[in-house]
C-alpha cells in the first residue's frame, strides 16, 4: 500500500455571508507521515452505520466517525475535517438532499466527496441525487465488496486531484 | 357454634378450628428435606408458600401408609407457623358447639403425647381435638438438626 | 484489515432496531386511527410511520431477510404516496398496515428464536398491494403571516407551516432561537442534539434548520442552526435550553389580515424531488435511554459471578497465609473494600435489570384493539401506571399473565353491546388496569372490568365441587388446571388453562399473591401483587438421587469429571461413617462425598458422575452428585421453618414443574460433617 499524503489548504475566510468558513490553513504533514482517512458515516440506524464502518475497514488506514442525523453530520462537519461522506437520505430533522446541498453551498465543503447510500436505486433517483451534488452513489442492499469499490474509487479520484 | 374441619387417620376422626385451617389439598408428595426430623415429609408449594408437610400419622406414632387419592394436607396456621399436617382424609366441615367440647380421657392423651387435649362426642362419633399450638410449638424444643453419619453413628431411621 | 466483512453477523443488533422501529409504527398507526377516529388527521404520524418502515426495508435487504422486505416494501410504497398526498389513510388502510406490522413482528421474533422467517402470506401482499389513498383537502389557515427569512420559509413543509399557524391561532408564541455549534460548547455538552432534547421540554420544535454565517468567535463554525418553536414557555427557559442565558427570541408571527399562506411559499427543490423520501420530521425529543440486550445484562451477571469466585479463592489464599503466621492486614482491609465494591456492582446490574411498569402497559392497547375487532365487543381501555421500576425478568414473566387476563376479560366477562344496553349498561364496556407500587418492595396490579362478573355456582358446577363461599374459594376454583367455564372454545382465550398459569406465575414463580373480587352483574377485578425485585440467583441445578437441587454459582469452586479408577478410598473406621475418596485435583489431594450418601438418597451409581467442588476454610470438598442439569437464574425463597431447617439447605426455588427444588449451601453442609480433612485443619 503507497502511503498517501494529502495536503490541505483551506481557503481564508471569504466575507460572503452564507458561506461557511472554517479553519484557516491546514498545515502540510511531515513526509513519511500516513494521514488516515477520516470518514464521516451518516445514517440514523446504529445498525446501519456499524455494517458501513465493518464494510469499509477493509480499507488501510481509515478512521470513522457516526452521526445519526442530517443536523448532527452539518455540526460535525463544521467542528473537524473529513475525507468523505457517507450520508443515507432518508433520514428524521433534515433530508438527505438537503444536507448535501448544504455542504456543496459551503467554500469549505464543496469538494468533499459525498457518497449517497439509499434504497431508492431507480435511475431517476440516481440522476437526481448526482445532480444535487453527490460524488457517488449506492442503493440498499449493496454487499461488502461494491462500497469498498465505490469508496476507493472516490478516493482515488480525490487523490488524484488534490495533488 | 365454631366451624371445624374434620379429618381422619387410622380411622379415628379429628377436628381442628376451621378459622387456623388455610386450606387443605390433595397430596401426590412433597420434595424430601434431607436432616429434617423422621416425621417431616419434606415441603410443598401452597398458595405461592414453601411450606412444610408434617406427618401426623408418623408424629402419633402409628405406622406409616403409602398415598391414596383420599390423602390430604391440611394447611393450618398457628403460633405465627404454617404447616401442612398430612392426614387419610378430610371431607368435611362441621359446626360444633364448643361447649360441648370435653377433656380427653386420660389414656387418650397419654398415648398422643399430649397432643389431643380434647373430645366432642357427636351422636355416635367421637371427634379428638387436636392442641395445634402444641403440634406446631413443641416441636421447636425436641428438634435439632439431624446429625449426619459421620457424627455419631446413632441415626438409624430412615426419613422416607 | 483482512477480509470482507459478514452482513450476517448483524442480525441480533438488527433484529433489536426492528424491534423499536415496528414499536414506532405501531404507535404511530394507532396514533392515525385514533385522530381519525376524532375527525382529524396526522400527517406527521404517517410519515413517521413510513420512515420506520423505510429503514426497516433497508436494513432487512442488508442481513437478508427476504419476507421482511417483501412486506415493508409494499407498507413503504404506499405510505409514501399517502404521506405525498396529504397524509391520511382509510380505516381499512389502517388495519392492513397494522396487519402489516404484526406479520413483520412475528418474522422478527422468529429470527430471534433462532428459526427462519417465513415467506409472507399471498393474501396479505395483495392486500397491501390494493390499498387506495386518500386525497385530503387543506383546511382554511388562520390569518396570520409568518414574519421570516424567505429562504428559511421556503424550506418548511406545508404541514409544518399550517403547525405553526394552528399554534399561533391557538394563542403559543412562534420564535426563532439559535444555536452555533462550536468545540467548547461541544466539550460542555452542548450539541444540537443535547439542545433539541432540552428544547423539546420546554416548547414544540416545528423545525431547525441550518444556515451558513461567517466564522466568528460566537460561531467559529461557520454555522448556526435555526430553531423554529411553538411555545408557551418564557424566553428564559428556552435561552437556558439553547445554553444561553439572557437571549431574546424573535417572534416569527405578525399578524394581518391576509390571503391564504399558498401563495407566499416559494416551491423548494426537494418539495420537487421526493419530500416523503427525505423525512423532515422532528423526532420527539430523544429519552437518554439506551436499549440493552438482556443477554448482554447476563453476561454482566455472569462476569460479575467469575468476580465473586475470584474473590473466594483470593479470601481463602489469604486465609492460608494468616494461618502461616503472615500479617495479612491490610490485605484483609483490602478485601473488605472488594467485597463491598463487588456488592455495589450487583446492586447497579441489577438497577440496569429494572424496567419500568409503563414498559408492560405500553403493549395493552394494541392487544385490546385486537381483541374488540376479534370479538365485536366495545371495549375502552383505562391504563394507570405508577413510575415504578421493576426486575426485567418480572416483567417479563408478568406480561403474559396480563395478556390473559385481557383477553379473559374482553372474551368472556364483557357483554355485547346489546346485552349490555338491556342491562342498563353503557355500550362500552371498561376494561381498567393500574399498576403502583403498593410499599416499596411490591408491585399493586389490578385488571377490572365491569362485565358479567363471574358465576360462582356455574364455575363450581363445571368442576365439580362445591360453591365457594368466600372470594379466595373462588380464586381456587378458577385456578383448577384445565376448568373453562366456556363450552365453545374461543379463538381468543383458548381452554381457559390460563387461570392456572396466571396462578403459577404470580404465586408460585415469583413469591407474589392473587385475588379475585367479583360481583355478578357489575364486574370483576384480579389483584396481582409481585415483588418489584426478587432474589435471584445464578445456579447450577444437578440431579442427584433422582432429585433436583441447585447450588450458587459463586459458591462453587469447580465442577470436575469424576473417573472412577483414579478415586482412592480411605478405609473407614466405623460402619455408619460416610465413605470418603480422595480426588486429585491438579496435584493436590481433594476429599470426596457422596452427596447422595449424606441425604440418604438412593443413587444411581457411584463414580460415573460429576462433583461439584467448593472451599471451605481454606480447603477444598468434592460432593458427588449424578449429573448437571445446567445453569440457570432462581428466585429463591428461604425456608424458613424450624422444621425444615437442615444443614446444607438454604432454601426452595421452582424449576417449573411447580414443585420445591432445594437450593443447597454446600459450604455449610461441608461445615457441619465433622470429618477429618486431609488437608490439616482441625475437626
Amino acid at each position: 500500500m503507497a502511503l498517501r499524503l494529502s495536503l490541505r489548504i483551506f481557503a481564508a475566510a471569504s466575507a460572503l455571508d452564507g458561506r461557511l468558513t472554517g479553519p484557516a490553513v491546514r498545515h502540510s504533514l511531515p513526509l513519511g507521515y500516513a494521514k488516515m482517512t477520516e470518514i464521516l458515516v451518516v445514517d440514523d440506524s446504529k445498525v446501519m452505520r456499524d455494517m458501513i464502518v465493518a464494510c469499509l475497514r477493509a480499507i488501510p488506514e481509515t478512521s470513522f466517525a457516526h452521526a445519526s442525523s442530517g443536523l448532527e453530520a452539518i455540526e460535525r462537519l463544521s467542528l473537524s475535517a473529513f475525507d468523505l461522506l457517507v450520508l443515507d437520505l432518508n433520514m428524521p430533522d433534515i433530508g438527505g438532499i438537503e444536507v448535501l446541498e448544504f455542504v456543496r453551498s459551503q467554500d469549505t465543503l464543496r469538494t468533499l466527496p459525498v457518497l449517497i447510500v439509499t434504497t431508492r436505486g431507480d435511475d431517476q433517483s440516481r440522476e437526481r441525487v448526482l445532480q444535487a451534488g453527490a460524488t457517488g452513489f449506492l442503493a440498499k442492499p449493496f454487499t461488502p465488496d461494491s462500497i469498498i469499490a465505490e469508496v476507493r474509487a472516490i478516493l482515488a479520484d480525490r487523490a488524484e486531484h488534490v495533488a | 357454634m365454631k366451624l371445624h374441619v374434620v379429618f381422619t387417620l387410622t380411622g379415628a376422626e379429628y377436628a381442628l378450628p376451621f378459622d387456623s385451617v388455610l386450606q387443605m389439598e390433595s397430596y401426590t408428595g412433597a420434595t424430601l428435606v434431607p436432616g429434617a426430623p423422621a416425621y417431616v415429609d419434606g415441603i410443598v408449594t401452597v398458595r405461592g408458600m414453601v411450606v412444610p408437610v408434617l406427618d401426623l400419622r408418623t408424629r402419633f406414632g402409628l405406622p406409616r401408609t403409602e398415598l391414596t387419592l383420599d390423602t390430604r394436607i391440611v394447611v393450618t396456621e398457628s403460633v405465627g407457623r404454617v404447616v401442612a399436617l398430612r392426614v387419610d382424609s378430610a371431607r368435611e366441615v362441621l359446626k360444633l358447639d364448643v361447649e360441648k367440647h370435653q377433656p380427653a380421657p386420660s389414656i387418650v392423651s397419654e398415648r398422643s403425647s399430649g397432643l389431643v387435649n380434647a373430645v366432642h362426642p357427636l351422636g355416635k362419633r367421637l371427634l379428638l381435638l387436636i392442641d395445634l399450638p402444641k403440634l406446631l410449638g413443641e416441636n421447636s424444643h425436641d428438634l435439632q438438626p439431624r446429625a449426619l453419619p459421620a457424627n455419631d453413628g446413632s441415626n438409624k431411621q430412615l426419613p422416607s | 484489515m483482512t477480509g470482507t466483512a459478514d452482513l450476517k453477523e448483524f442480525i441480533a443488533a438488527y433484529l433489536v432496531e426492528a424491534e423499536e422501529h415496528l414499536a414506532v409504527a405501531n404507535t404511530q398507526l394507532l396514533a392515525v386511527e385514533g385522530a381519525q377516529k376524532n375527525g382529524s388527521t396526522n400527517p406527521r404520524a404517517v410519515r413517521e410511520t413510513f420512515r420506520s418502515l423505510h429503514t426497516i426495508k433497508g436494513l432487512s435487504a442488508m442481513v437478508g431477510v427476504e419476507p421482511v422486505v417483501a412486506i415493508a416494501h409494499r407498507m413503504e410504497n404506499f405510505l409514501r404516496d399517502s404521506d405525498r398526498s396529504g397524509g391520511t389513510l382509510a380505516q381499512p388502510a389502517i388495519d392492513a398496515l397494522l396487519r402489516g406490522v404484526r406479520a413483520i413482528e412475528q418474522r422478527v421474533a422468529a429470527l430471534a428464536r433462532g428459526d427462519s422467517a417465513a415467506p409472507p402470506s399471498e393474501e396479505l401482499l395483495a392486500a397491501l398491494d390494493s390499498l387506495g389513498l386518500v386525497a385530503t383537502t387543506a383546511a382554511p389557515a388562520p390569518a396570520a403571516v409568518l414574519d421570516l427569512d424567505p429562504a428559511l420559509l421556503a424550506k418548511l413543509a406545508p404541514f409544518e407551516v399550517d403547525q405553526l399557524l394552528r399554534g399561533i391561532a391557538e394563542g403559543q408564541r412562534a420564535l426563532r432561537a439559535e444555536f452555533s455549534p462550536s468545540p467548547e460548547r461541544a466539550a460542555q455538552g452542548l450539541t444540537i442534539n443535547s439542545v433539541r432534547e432540552r428544547m423539546a421540554k420546554v416548547a414544540d420544535i416545528v423545525r431547525v434548520l441550518p444556515r451558513g454565517v461567517p466564522a466568528s468567535p460566537e460561531a467559529p463554525g461557520g454555522l448556526c442552526f435555526v430553531l423554529i418553536l411553538l411555545t408557551r414557555s418564557s424566553d428564559e427557559l428556552i435561552a437556558e435550553a439553547v445554553g444561553v442565558r439572557g437571549a431574546q427570541f424573535q417572534s416569527v408571527a405578525r399578524e394581518l389580515p391576509a390571503p391564504a399562506m399558498e401563495s407566499e411559499l416559494v416551491p423548494s427543490i426537494e418539495a420537487e424531488f421526493d419530500g416523503a423520501e427525505d423525512g423532515k420530521i422532528d423526532t420527539h425529543s430523544r429519552r437518554g435511554v439506551v436499549r440493552v440486550d438482556v443477554s448482554r445484562l447476563d453476561d454482566a451477571m455472569e462476569g460479575l459471578s467469575s468476580l465473586i469466585v475470584t474473590r473466594f479463592r483470593l479470601a481463602r489464599a489469604i486465609a492460608s497465609l494468616t494461618e502461616r503466621g503472615v500479617n495479612t492486614r491490610e490485605l484483609s482491609e483490602i478485601m473488605t473494600d472488594n467485597a463491598r465494591q463487588l456488592r455495589d456492582l450487583r446492586a447497579a446490574i441489577v438497577r440496569v435489570r429494572m424496567v419500568p411498569v409503563s414498559e408492560l402497559l405500553e403493549r395493552v392497547p394494541l392487544l385490546v384493539r385486537g381483541l374488540r375487532r376479534a370479538t365485536n365487543r366495545s371495549v375502552r381501555l383505562e391504563l394507570e401506571g405508577g413510575s415504578a421500576e421493576l426486575d426485567k425478568s418480572v416483567s417479563e414473566r408478568l406480561f403474559p399473565v396480563i395478556v390473559h387476563l385481557v383477553r379473559n376479560a374482553v372474551d368472556h366477562a364483557i357483554e355485547t353491546p346489546d346485552e349490555r344496553l338491556r342491562r342498563g349498561k353503557p355500550e362500552e364496556g371498561l376494561l381498567r388496569i393500574t399498576c403502583g407500587a403498593r410499599t416499596n418492595t411490591r408491585l399493586e396490579i389490578t385488571v377490572s372490568d365491569d362485565g358479567r362478573g363471574i358465576d360462582r355456582a356455574a364455575v363450581a358446577k363445571k368442576a365439580g365441587r362445591p360453591s365457594p363461599s368466600d372470594d379466595a374459594g373462588l380464586l381456587d376454583l378458577l385456578c383448577i388446571p384445565g376448568l373453562s367455564t366456556r363450552d365453545i372454545v374461543t379463538t381468543t382465550s383458548g381452554r381457559g388453562m390460563g387461570m392456572e398459569i396466571v396462578k403459577r406465575t404470580i404465586v408460585d414463580e415469583l413469591g407474589g399473591e392473587l385475588e379475585v373480587h367479583s360481583v355478578v352483574g357489575q364486574g370483576t377485578t384480579f389483584t396481582l401483587r409481585v415483588p418489584l425485585t426478587i432474589s435471584i440467583v445464578d445456579a447450577f441445578s444437578f440431579e442427584c438421587g433422582e432429585q433436583r437441587f441447585v447450588v450458587p454459582v459463586t459458591m462453587v469452586d469447580e465442577i470436575v469429571e469424576v473417573d472412577a479408577n483414579a478415586l482412592v478410598k480411605v478405609p473407614a473406621n466405623d460402619d455408619d461413617s460416610l465413605t470418603v475418596d480422595i480426588l486429585s485435583r491438579r496435584g493436590v489431594a481433594v476429599p470426596m462425598i457422596q452427596l447422595a450418601q449424606v441425604f440418604r438418597l438412593k443413587t444411581a451409581g457411584k463414580g460415573a458422575g460429576k462433583a461439584i467442588v467448593v472451599r471451605r476454610a481454606g480447603s477444598a470438598v468434592a460432593f458427588a452428585v449424578d449429573r448437571m442439569l445446567g445453569q440457570q437464574e432462581v428466585v429463591v425463597r428461604p425456608l424458613n421453618d424450624v422444621l425444615v431447617r437442615a444443614p446444607g439447605v438454604s432454601g426452595a426455588t421452582d424449576l417449573g414443574d411447580g414443585r420445591p427444588t432445594l437450593v443447597l449451601d454446600l459450604v455449610a453442609l461441608s461445615a457441619s460433617l465433622s470429618m477429618v480433612s486431609l488437608g490439616g485443619s482441625a475437626r
